[in-house]
């Protein structure tokens, strides 16, 4: 009855790094403290149209799984989808086998204009529904897949955790805010005073030359989280416009943002706009402030006091305690043990 | 530079008794199974009541020093309850030197309430200091959601409590196949004549594991195993049954009832060994037992023969099959850690939604 976890590796050296692989990498990494073993892969080629090899990939990669074990899936696989179809298949197959699904992504969501997705037919709610349970990001994002009709029983996270060890600076109550990201910035409609600094790896000049605006290039994030000695993290704002071909504006009112458990691990209080799934919860526990549009920040941050920062930093402390040592992964697999191995259902979404 | 810790007490004994007394083997289980998820242990050395009461309140606050004195403000500390002092007094002052002069949160691991083990009479027992102490704590885990409701009403305990639902028993050596046999085993720190009496059926035997001093002829139906540590009993459960009952006239007055209420070691250790199990109806763990078919529920010990005799091998192999994931997350120390991420989850984080409701 072993319990096992995928884990998306690089082929090369020069992909190891990727954001995609680093999360993967990170749960692993918490689960295995609970005795998890890995199931490791990697981005196969030539696969979408020869059956018989990725019949010949699968069965060597699921081959270890044993009758009554459980499969956690990093939901999605990031292969092409009859890769992860055929992949969802097999682990049904092994007999008493159990099946989770670990969201990080919803490539629905991602891609949609708005709510106008055909749900009936969607390739990734279909394929969740066929899951045992499914671990979620945080309670919105569950009620959201029932309404798209995916009715499995459901654990949610909550936050993602951010593993960090490194020193961190004192905060200082400062009127600046942070924005670190990984998708190109090409504009950025924002006229405020307070000052906006990006971490990146590329801003148009039209953003680099604003006054208000300081960019300083790709840093690690290691390296960003022993700066940062006060003022605030920018989880995510619609006055910042950055290259993509997916709907973050719609998405983010679901999905738990790296961004957002990034500043919590180097307790740095957080601004993030109303709509998004995490605002009620950083309200309530003053953690941070609300603000939808960046040019009304200056008046935000006028009615804020020195003893009011402190407060919130005293107030992110159990929270950065608990992402930066891996406390949400961990207790939604105790959870999950909880659920599916011993019948309890008072840890599901409601 | 996240700053807090979390804490678990953890009582250092002699090898021989860390071995063999189920208090002590419990706490030492339950400090190792949550390190695992990032506690630190609090070690100290079981000091017995006489030595504390003679060092007197200086002394002792000394030793409190050289414990606790790294606990920062605001970390948070489960302290295993009780302490294996015997000592009121030093119970007190360890938790008072927690919170008030490092400023720690606390936390009680219940595992036994004293007072409700030696006693039950019908009488108030909330001035009973293994009682009232634990409304001193800013949360208390508890055996399980009987035993919450016992603590509310007769007890007087307001604190917020998380139920553990079971205990753990860490056991990675082997076990023995179980063999479909009409037999019980019963384990017990020591046999107690009264159980002796009480036990009726001459057509099942029961085979007693544990010291005995007390017992002097036994029936032919009763065999002595001797006595073991906890850690080599496994092996000799080899089918049948695991009996949990705690005789009505017995050594600790309040026991039998009690045992409606607690989360028996012996059961954790049952389970652990792949045992199916014999209950009464009135136990806290009697529901689920029958529920997930893990062993047998009967009304009082007259009824073990029928009990056992209605059961066919396969839906006996089947009882084996059916613990196999208790058996795993008692061994593996599951429910320990999840009660202390609960801790943390409601302490830390204030989240209220596993806290035991009415």
């Amino acid at each position: 009855m072993t319990k096992w976890i995928t884990r998306l590796n690089a082929t090369d050296k020069s992909s190891q790094y990727g954001a995609i692989q680093l999360v993967t990498e990170t749960v692993v990494n918490t689960a295995k403290t609970l005795g998890y073993q890995e199931i490791n892969l990697t981005g196969y080629e030539n696969i979408n149209n020869n059956t018989p090899r990725r019949e010949h990939l699968i069965d060597a990669l699921l081959g270890v799984v044993q009758d009554g074990d459980t499969v956690i899936v990093q939901f999605p696989m990031w292969t092409h989808l009859n890769f992860q179809a055929e992949f969802f298949q097999y682990i049904k197959s092994i007999k008493n086998s159990k099946m989770v699904a670990l969201i990080h992504d919803i490539p629905t969501w991602m891609f949609t204009e708005g709510n106008d997705y055909d749900r009936e037919n969607d390739f990734w709610l279909n394929k969740l529904k066929e899951f045992d349970l499914i671990i979620v990001g945080n309670e919105r994002m569950g009620q959201k897949l029932r309404e798209d009709g995916v009715e499995v029983a459901m654990i949610s996270m909550h936050i993602w955790d951010y593993l960090y060890s490194g020193p961190v600076k004192e905060k200082k109550y400062k009127k600046e805010i942070y924005y670190a990201g990984g998708r190109n910035i090409e504009a950025v409609d924002y006229e405020g005073d307070t000052r906006l600094k990006i971490y990146n790896h590329w801003a148009s000049e039209a953003v680099t030359s604003k006054p208000n605006v300081e960019w300083l290039g790709r840093v690690s994030s290691y390296e960003i989280l022993s700066q940062i000695d006060g003022g605030f993290g920018l989880v995510a704002s619609e006055n910042i416009k950055e290259k993509s071909n997916m709907n973050f504006e719609y998405y983010n009112q679901f999905n738990n943002p790296t961004k957002l458990s990034f500043y919590i691990a180097g307790g740095l209080p957080v601004i993030i706009p109303n709509k998004m799934a995490h605002a009620e919860w950083i309200k309530e526990r003053g953690i941070g402030l609300i603000v939808d549009d960046l040019n009304e920040l200056d008046k935000v941050l006028a009615e804020v006091t020195t003893e009011q920062y402190n407060e919130m930093l005293a107030a992110i402390e159990p929270w950065q305690k608990a992402v930066s040592e891996g406390f949400f992964v961990k207790r939604a697999l105790l959870a999950m043990t909880r659920y599916l191995d011993l019948g309890f259902t008072d840890i599901l979404v409601k | 530079m996240a700053t807090m810790t979390y804490w678990i007490t953890e009582v250092e004994e002699n090898n021989y008794i860390s071995n063999r007394a189920s208090g002590i083997i419990a706490n030492k289980m339950a400090a190792e199974s949550v390190s695992e998820v990032g506690f630190r242990k609090l070690h100290y050395p079981r000091i017995y009541s006489q030595r504390l009461r003679e060092m007197g309140k200086e002394s002792r606050w000394e030793y409190l020093e050289a414990l606790l004195h790294f606990v920062m403000p605001g970390d948070m500390v489960i302290v295993q309850y009780p302490l294996w002092t015997n000592n009121t007094e030093f119970e007190l002052e360890f938790i008072n030197y927690l919170v008030n002069v490092r400023h720690a949160k606390i936390v009680a691991m219940v595992w036994d309430i004293i007072s409700w083990v030696q006693d039950n009479r019908d009488r108030d027992y909330k001035g009973d200091a293994s009682l009232w102490m634990l409304n001193k704590y800013d949360l208390v885990i508890v055996a399980n959601t009987k035993m919450a409701k016992r603590l509310k009403s007769e007890g007087g305990i307001t604190t917020p409590m998380i139920s553990m639902d079971l205990s753990d028993f860490i056991y990675h050596g082997p076990i023995a196949n179980k063999v479909f046999k009409k037999e019980l085993y019963y384990v017990a720190t020591g046999i107690d004549p009264a159980l002796i009496e009480e036990y009726p059926s001459e057509k099942v035997a029961i085979n007693f594991i544990g010291p005995n001093h007390r017992v002097k002829d036994v029936p032919s139906y009763v065999r002595l195993l001797g006595p073991m540590d906890s850690n080599d009993i496994p092996p000799h459960l080899e089918g049948g049954y695991g009996l949990l009952y705690y005789p009505k006239n017995g050594g600790y007055k309040g026991m039998h009832r009690y045992g409606d209420y607690n989360n028996p070691f012996k059961l954790s250790l049952y389970l652990a060994s792949g045992l199916p199990v014999i209950t009464l109806d009135s136990t806290a763990h009697a529901g689920w037992i029958k529920d997930r078919g893990v062993g047998l529920v009967i009304k009082n010990l007259n009824e073990i023969e029928e009990a056992i005799n209605s059961v066919t091998e396969d839906e006996y192999y089947q009882m084996v099959d059916n613990l196999k994931e208790w058996q795993r997350a008692i061994t593996n120390g599951f429910f320990t850690k999840q009660s202390a991420m609960e801790a943390i989850r409601y302490l830390e984080l204030g989240f209220t939604d596993r806290l035991c409701i009415e």
